[in-house]
C-alpha cells in the first residue's frame, strides 16, 4: 500500500480522517483498515487515478460548507476529490471545470472547449480565460467586420496608380470648403496632376458638383458596395481605417485634406498618421477661419494643427490674415504655410431692373456668426428699403425670430446656387458677419455685379482691400450699415465706382489662370 | 493680435518704460520648463509674454528663462521665436522635471522665482499681482504662492479654487490621497535650499514631485497660499501623453506622514483660534457640504477672453451652460484624514516586514499567518516591525493579541473600506501610503488579492523600492482555480515584464518545480525545516495542542534553494511529427512532417493552442484531400484593457473570416491565429499578424482552397493587445 493509495482510501472515511488527524491512528492503522478493504462496511473506495484531470479543489469547495471543506480549510486534507467521489457524480461535477454548471454558464462554452481552457490554465498559470473568470465573465463577441481587404481589392481595381493628387473632402454640398476643393481639383487637372476627390465623411453630392466632370471616390458609397456594410454605421476609428486604406491603395503623390473630420482624425491618429505619410510624398492641409458659436467659444479644424503639423508639408490658408493668426498662435514656420486667393468661375454682372422700392440682398448662414438678427435693426431704420434674406438654418445655433423682423424684411429661403439669388432686383449686398476668413459669398456676389457693404473683419480686406469705402466700423454698427446703404442708393456714381473696383479685383486677382499659376508654383516648391 | 477671436479682449497699449522701484521688490525670474510640447509651447509663451509686458509696463522686471530638458527640435524652434521676451534658453539633459526645475532656479538672477510648465497659460496679472502684493508688504518668504484659480481645459474642463494650507478647512493629511498644490507657483528660492525639489523616476514609480514637495513643505509649516484673482489655465491631456497621469506612479514618503508628526499637526490644528464654521473636522460626515464654491467671477471671464485668443480650447468655458461651471473647492475628505491616521498609527521607527494575506485564499490561514507574524517579529533580533495587510474575509482579529505578542500593526482591508469609506480611486493609494513610508522594508505576499491589486497598479514601486519582495505559495499542488496561485503567477508575469529586480517566489518542492517550468521563472522550494513547520500546522495540526512549530524567515528569505529556471519547453507536435522551424518572431512558420507528408504551420507568437490539435489537424488534412487549411474553431482574443472575447469562426466563406481577422489587427485586439496548411500560402512567410491574415485571405480567393476546422479547437491570445 503506497501513500497515494492510503490518501485516497482514508479520505473516503470522514471518521477516519479525524482519527488520523488527531494522531490516534497512523499510516499503519490506515494500512490495516485498507487490507480489510472496508467494503464490508459498504463504503465506496476509490483509486487516485479516479481523480479527474480538470479537478479543482478551489472550485469544489467554493460554496461548500460540509465537514470535508472544514478539514480542507484547516489544511489537514489536501484534496476534496475523494469526498466528491464518495458523494457521487453530482458532487464530482462541481469540482471538474469542464463539467461545472456555473463555469459552463459564465463561459458559454462546451465541455470540449472547457477542457482546452483547463489545459491552457495549466500551461499558463495566472493568465487566460480561467484566471479571468474569477472577476468577469468571458464574453462572446460578434465577428466585427470592417472589410478592409475586400475594400482594398475593389479600390485597387478602380483607383490604384491612376491618381497623383488626392483631395479629401467631407462631402460636396454648398459650403466654401467644397468650392476650395473644386478649385484645387480643376487647377490640378490643368497641371496634369491626375486629381481625384475622396469624400471621407458623407456621400452627399449636390447637382452643382455632379455637373462637373470630376473623378470622385465617394468613399461611403464605394465602401458599401465593396463590403455590404454601411459606412455611417462604422465607428469613427473604423472610418479612419477605411480612409487610410484607400489612401494606401491609391498611393497618390500628393494628399490634400480639406475640412474632412475623418481625414483629420486619420492624420492625428498616432498609428495611422505614419501610414498616410508613407503612402504619399506630399501632404497639404487647407484650413479656414474657425467657427464662432453663439456663446463666444470658437473652434475648428485648426485645433488639429499641433497634432498633425509633423506630417504636413504645407498648411494652405485662404487669406494672409488667417495665415498670420495661425502663425502667431502656433508659431508655424513660413516654410509650412501659404495663403492662396481662390478664383471665381465667371464675372457675369446681372443687369438690374427697376423696382418699386429699393431692395437689399442678404445671403449667408442663419447662425450667430453671420449675425442675421441685426438686419431687424437696420431695416427698422430704413423703412423705405426692402430686405430679402437667404440662408440655411444651423441646427443648435441661434434661431432667427422672424416675428421680430420688421415688415420690410422677407425670408427668401435656402439657396444652393448663387444664380438663384435675385441680383437684378437688388442694389446692394449686405454682409453682417461678426467673424470670418475670406467669405466666398462676397467673391461670388461681386462677380454678379452687386456692391458690397460689410464690416472689415478677418480676411475680407484680403479681397476688397484696406480702403474699401463701404466698410462699417464693426459688425454691430447698425447706423454704419444704414449710412452705407443709404449712401449707396442715393449716390449712383458711388455704386458704379465700387463695381469698377470689384471687377478689377476679380479680374486681376481672382482669375482661374492666376490661381493655376500660384498652384503650379506651390506644387513645384513641394 | 488674434483680436478677431475675442472682440472684447483687445490688449491695451503697453508702455515698456519701467517705473523706478526698489530693485529687490521689483524683480523676479520666471522659469519655463520645456520638453516636447511642440507647437503647444506657443500659446504658453504668448500668454507669458502678455503677463510680462503688463509687469514691465507697471515698472517691474521679469527675467524669463527657458529650461529645455531634452527638448525636441520643434519645441526649441518655437521657443526661439520668443527671444523678444526670453532672456535665456538653457538646454539641459536631466530627463526629469524636478531636476530641471531645480537647475533653472539655480540659474535665476533673482531670489523670487515663478515656475511654469511649457503647455499651461497664466492670467495676464500673474506677475503684476505678485509685485503689487510685494509692494504692499503682503508677501512672505516662507510662503509659496499659487494661482487663485486652477482652471483645467482640454480633455477635461473645470475650475478649482486654490485652498490655502492655513485655511481651517484644509487638513495636511488630505495630501495622502490627493494632489492639491502644483509647482506652478512663485516662491523665494531659499525654500528650495531647505527643501530640494524631489525627482520623478518613472522606472521606480516614485513621482508626482510637486505632490511630494508640498507634503515636505507643509510638514515644516511652510504655507501654500495664492495670489488673489490669478489663474493657471492647466492643459489636460489623455493619460498616455500626460506626465501627471502616468499610471502606477505615487508620491514619495514624507515626514508629513510620520506618526509623531500626524499627532503634532492634530494638536496644532486643535490649538488654532480659527475653526471651520459649523464643522468639526474630526467628526464630520463624509458628504457634508463645505462652504466656498460659486460661479466664476468676472475677472475669470475677462481672462478667458484674453487667453482664449492664445488657445481656443480656453474659449470652451463659454460653452458650458450658465450655472454649471463653478469654482469648486478641492476635495476636502475628512474621512481620508481619519483613514490615513488609522493606517499610520502604531507604526514605530523600525523598518517593516509587510505581510499581505487574503484569508480566503489560504488553507490553515489562521495558523500560517500567525506564524508569519511571529517570524517577522523574531526576524534578525526584532529589527523589523510586522505589519499585516489582510483581506480578512470572515475572520476577526485580536489587535491587542497580535500587537502585544508580536508588536504587529494590523490593517484589515474590509474594515478599512467599510469604516473609512475611501472612494475607489483613493483606496489603493491610501493603502500604499504606509508601505511607501517605509521603503527598504521586506514585503511578503501570500498570494493575496490585496497585494495583487496593489501590484497591478504599483508594481514598479513595489519591485524597485524595497529590500526584498517575496511571494509564498502554500498550495499543495497546481490547482488552476487557486486564487493564490493565479495572483502569484500574474504578479511574476508583471515583474518579468518590468525587467527590474527579480521577485522571489517560494512553494512546496513539487509545485515549485512544476511552476518553474510553466512560468519560466525560478520558484524556490521551501527549505526542509519550513516545510516541516508547514506540515505541522496543516496536516498534523490536531495531533498536539502544544506543538511549537515556527517559521524561520531568515532561512526562507536569505538563502533560498534555487530551482534552475527551466529552459523553454521544447516545441512538441506529437511523437509522430517532426518539425523544422523556418521563421520565428511575430509570426512563427514551421514545416511539419507526419507520415512522410509535409504540412505548414503558421502561428502568431502570442497564440496558445492545445497540444492535441496539431496531430489531429495533420491527420485531418491527410484524410481530407480537398481541405487545404485547418484553422481553429474558436478564437479568444485580448483587447487593450485586458478583456478576453471569444469568437466562433465559420469557414463556409473563409475569405470573410480571414478578412475579419485582418480587421481585428487594426482595432487594438491581440488576435490569436494558428493554421496548418497543405502548402505554403505565400512565397515568403508573413512577418506580422496582419500580413498573415492578409495572406490567408488572398490564398482562399481560389475557391478550390477549402478550409475546415477539425474539432472544436480553441486558440487563446496571451501577452499584450496589439
Amino acid at each position: 500500500m503506497n501513500g497515494a493509495q492510503i490518501s485516497s482510501y482514508w479520505q473516503a472515511y470522514l471518521d477516519l480522517i479525524e482519527l488520523w488527524a488527531k494522531g490516534i491512528w497512523d499510516e499503519a492503522d490506515l494500512a490495516l483498515h485498507f487490507s480489510t478493504h472496508g467494503q464490508a462496511e459498504g463504503r465506496r473506495v476509490t483509486k487516485a487515478a479516479d481523480a479527474p484531470k480538470d479537478w479543482s479543489d478551489w472550485q469544489y469547495f467554493k460554496n461548500s460548507h460540509d465537514s470535508y471543506q472544514w478539514w480542507w480549510r484547516k489544511g489537514v486534507i489536501e484534496s476534496g476529490v475523494y469526498a466528491a467521489l464518495v458523494k457521487g457524480d453530482s458532487a464530482m461535477q462541481r469540482g471538474c471545470i469542464s463539467r461545472d454548471a456555473h463555469i459552463q454558464k459564465i463561459t458559454a462554452m462546451s465541455q470540449t472547449a472547457l477542457e482546452q481552457l483547463v489545459e491552457n490554465a495549466k500551461d499558463q498559470p495566472g493568465s487566460g480565460p480561467l484566471a479571468a473568470i474569477s472577476s468577469e465573465n468571458i464574453q462572446w463577441g460578434a465577428q466585427k467586420s470592417i472589410g478592409l481587404l475586400p475594400l482594398s481589392d475593389a479600390l485597387a481595381q478602380d483607383f490604384s496608380g491612376r491618381f497623383g493628387y488626392v483631395i479629401v473632402l467631407p462631402w460636396l454640398e454648398s459650403g466654401g470648403a467644397e468650392l476650395v476643393g473644386l478649385w484645387h481639383y480643376l487647377a490640378a487637372r490643368e497641371l496634369g496632376l491626375k486629381p481625384l476627390i475622396i469624400l471621407g465623411d458623407k456621400p452627399n453630392v449636390t447637382e452643382r458638383f455632379l455637373a462637373q466632370d470630376m473623378n470622385i471616390l465617394n468613399l461611403p458609397e464605394f465602401y458599401t458596395q465593396a463590403t455590404g456594410n454601411q459606412y455611417d454605421e462604422l465607428t469613427k476609428e473604423d472610418r479612419t481605417q477605411v480612409l487610410t486604406t484607400a489612401i494606401e491603395v491609391i498611393q497618390p503623390q500628393t494628399l490634400h485634406l480639406i475640412h474632412s473630420f475623418i481625414g483629420y482624425s486619420a492624420l492625428s491618429d498616432k498609428t495611422l498618421k505614419s501610414r498616410v505619410r508613407d503612402a504619399c510624398e506630399t501632404i497639404y492641409v487647407s484650413a479656414f477661419c474657425p467657427h464662432i458659436h453663439a456663446p463666444g467659444n470658437f473652434d475648428g479644424y485648426f485645433r488639429y494643427i499641433p497634432e498633425i503639423h509633423d506630417i504636413v508639408d504645407k498648411f494652405v490658408f485662404d487669406n494672409d490674415w488667417y495665415l498670420q493668426e495661425m502663425q502667431q498662435m502656433y508659431q508655424l514656420p513660413d516654410s509650412k504655410t501659404t495663403a492662396l486667393k481662390y478664383p471665381i468661375d465667371k464675372v457675369a454682372p446681372v443687369k438690374k431692373i427697376k423696382t418699386k422700392r429699393p431692395k437689399v440682398l442678404w445671403a449667408s448662414r442663419f447662425d450667430s456668426q453671420k449675425n442675421p438678427q441685426i438686419v431687424a435693426e437696420i431695416a427698422a431704420r430704413l423703412p423705405d428699403f426692402d430686405f430679402v434674406m437667404y440662408g440655411r438654418r444651423v441646427l443648435g445655433d441661434v434661431e432667427i425670430d422672424w416675428q421680430k423682423m420688421p415688415e420690410n424684411v422677407s425670408d427668401g429661403g435656402e439657396f444652393f446656387n448663387i444664380d438663384a439669388l435675385p441680383f437684378k432686383e437688388c442694389f446692394a449686398f449686405l454682409y453682417t458677419s461678426k467673424f470670418d476668413g475670406t467669405p466666398n459669398i462676397l467673391i461670388e456676389i461681386a462677380s454678379r455685379g452687386l456692391p458690397i457693404v460689410t464690416p472689415n473683419i478677418g480676411g475680407i480686406a484680403g479681397f476688397l482691400g484696406d480702403d474699401w469705402p463701404e466698410y462699417v466700423s464693426n459688425p454691430e454698427d447698425v447706423q454704419g450699415y444704414v449710412d452705407c446703404l443709404d449712401r449707396l442708393y442715393k449716390d449712383g456714381s458711388l455704386a458704379k465706382n465700387l463695381l469698377t473696383v470689384q471687377n478689377k479685383i476679380l479680374k486681376g486677382e481672382r482669375s482661374f489662370k492666376a490661381f493655376v499659376a500660384v498652384k503650379a508654383a506651390l506644387v513645384k516648391a513641394s | 493680435m488674434l483680436a478677431i477671436f475675442a472682440p472684447s479682449s483687445k490688449i491695451p497699449e503697453i508702455s515698456l518704460v519701467a517705473n523706478q522701484r526698489e530693485p529687490d521688490l521689483t524683480c523676479a525670474t520666471a522659469i519655463v520648463n520645456i520638453h516636447k510640447e511642440g507647437l503647444l509651447l506657443a500659446p504658453t509663451l504668448n500668454s507669458l509674454r502678455l503677463a510680462k509686458q503688463k509687469a514691465v509696463a507697471a515698472g517691474y522686471e521679469i527675467e524669463l528663462l527657458i529650461i529645455a530638458d531634452k527638448a525636441d527640435a520643434q519645441t526649441v524652434t518655437v521657443a526661439q521665436k520668443y527671444l523678444d521676451v526670453i532672456d535665456r534658453i538653457i538646454p539641459v539633459k536631466f530627463g526629469d522635471l524636478g531636476a530641471s526645475r531645480e537647475y533653472g532656479i539655480a540659474q535665476a538672477k533673482n531670489d523670487w522665482v515663478f515656475l511654469h510648465d511649457g503647455d499651461d497659460l497664466f492670467s495676464s496679472n500673474w506677475f503684476t499681482k505678485f509685485f503689487e502684493m510685494q509692494a504692499d508688504g503682503e508677501i512672505n518668504e516662507r510662503t509659496i504662492y499659487h494661482t487663485g484659480l486652477f482652471a483645467r481645459f482640454g480633455v477635461e474642463i473645470d475650475i478649482r479654487q486654490m485652498i490655502d494650507s492655513w485655511d481651517a478647512r484644509f487638513h495636511p493629511l488630505f495630501l495622502a490621497s490627493e494632489w492639491y498644490f502644483s509647482n506652478k507657483s512663485v516662491l523665494n528660492r531659499k525654500i528650495f535650499e531647505e527643501f530640494p525639489m524631489p525627482y520623478n523616476d518613472k522606472r521606480i514609480g516614485i513621482g508626482n514631485e510637486d505632490w511630494t514637495w508640498s507634503c515636505h513643505t507643509i510638514n515644516a509649516d511652510i504655507r501654500h497660499s495664492y495670489l488673489p484673482e490669478t489663474i493657471c489655465f492647466y492643459r489636460t491631456k489623455s493619460a498616455e501623453t500626460s506626465l501627471g497621469l502616468t499610471p502606477g506612479m505615487i508620491h514619495d514618503a514624507s515626514p508629513l506622514f510620520d506618526p509623531e508628526n500626524i499627532v503634532r499637526h492634530e494638536i496644532q490644528r486643535a490649538e488654532r483660534p480659527e475653526r471651520i464654521r459649523a464643522f468639526t473636522d474630526s467628526m464630520t460626515a463624509k458628504g457634508d457640504p463645505v462652504i466656498g464654491d460659486g460661479l466664476p467671477p468676472d475677472w475669470f471671464w475677462h481672462e478667458v477672453n484674453l487667453q482664449g485668443a492664445f488657445e481656443s480650447l480656453i474659449s470652451d468655458y463659454k460653452a458650458v451652460p450658465h450655472g454649471v461651471l463653478r469654482c469648486h473647492l478641492p476635495n476636502l475628505h475628512y474621512n481620508v484624514v481619519s483613514a490615513t491616521q488609522f493606517l499610520m498609527r502604531d507604526l514605530d521607527e523600525r523598518p517593516k516586514i509587510f505581510l499581505f494575506a487574503t484569508m480566503d485564499n489560504l488553507c490553515a490561514a489562521d495558523k500560517t499567518v500567525e506564524l508569519f507574524l511571529k517570524a517577522a517579529h523574531d526576524y534578525n533580533d526584532q529589527s523589523h516591525q510586522p505589519v499585516l495587510v489582510v483581506d480578512e474575509g470572515e475572520h476577526v482579529f485580536s489587535d491587542i493579541s497580535l500587537m502585544g505578542r508580536f508588536g504587529a500593526k494590523i490593517i484589515c482591508t474590509a474594515h478599512f473600506k467599510n469604516y473609512y469609506k475611501p472612494q475607489e480611486y483613493y483606496t489603493n493609494r491610501l493603502l500604499m501610503r504606509p508601505i511607501i513610508q517605509f521603503k527598504n522594508s521586506i514585503l511578503i505576499d501570500l498570494g493575496s488579492d490585496i497585494f495583487a491589486r496593489l501590484f497591478h497598479e504599483f508594481h514598479r514601486v513595489l519591485l524597485e523600492n524595497f529590500s526584498s519582495l517575496s511571494a509564498i505559495l502554500f498550495d499543495h499542488s497546481q490547482d488552476i482555480m487557486s486564487p493564490a496561485l493565479n495572483n502569484v503567477a500574474r504578479n511574476l508575469g508583471l515583474a518579468k515584464a518590468h525587467k527590474g529586480q527579480e521577485m522571489q517566489a517560494f512553494a512546496r518542492a513539487d509545485l515549485a518545480q512544476k511552476l518553474t517550468e510553466k512560468l519560466s521563472h525560478s520558484i524556490h522550494p521551501f527549505p526542509n525545516k519550513f516545510n516541516a513547520s508547514l506540515d505541522a500546522v496543516t496536516r498534523h495540526r490536531f495531533r498536539s495542542v502544544t506543538h511549537a512549530d515556527n517559521f524561520d524567515l531568515q532561512e526562507l528569505l536569505v538563502a533560498p534553494e534555487k530551482n534552475t529556471a527551466a529552459e523553454p519547453t521544447p516545441k512538441s507536435f506529437g511523437k509522430s511529427v517532426s518539425f523544422q522551424t523556418e521563421q520565428t518572431g511575430e509570426v512563427e512558420f514551421t514545416i511539419l512532417k507526419h507520415d512522410h507528408v509535409k504540412s505548414y504551420l503558421y502561428k502568431t507568437s502570442s497564440t496558445w493552442m492545445p497540444k492535441a490539435w496539431y496531430l489531429e489537424a495533420l491527420r485531418f488534412l491527410r484524410n481530407n484531400k480537398h481541405i487545404w487549411i485547418v484553422p481553429p474553431q474558436i478564437s479568444v482574443s485580448l483587447d487593450q484593457a485586458g478583456k478576453l472575447t471569444s469568437r466562433w469562426n465559420s469557414f463556409s466563406a473563409p475569405q470573410e473570416t480571414f478578412s475579419v481577422w485582418y480587421d481585428q489587427c487594426f482595432v487594438g485586439e491581440n488576435m490569436p491565429i494558428a493554421v496548418i496548411c497543405r502548402e505554403p500560402i505565400c512565397e515568403t512567410p508573413p512577418k506580422t499578424v496582419a500580413e498573415l491574415a492578409k495572406a490567408l485571405y488572398y490564398y482562399c480567393a481560389d475557391s478550390d482552397k477549402k478550409v475546415s476546422t477539425c474539432a472544436e479547437t480553441l486558440t487563446i491570445a496571451f501577452g499584450e493587445a496589439q
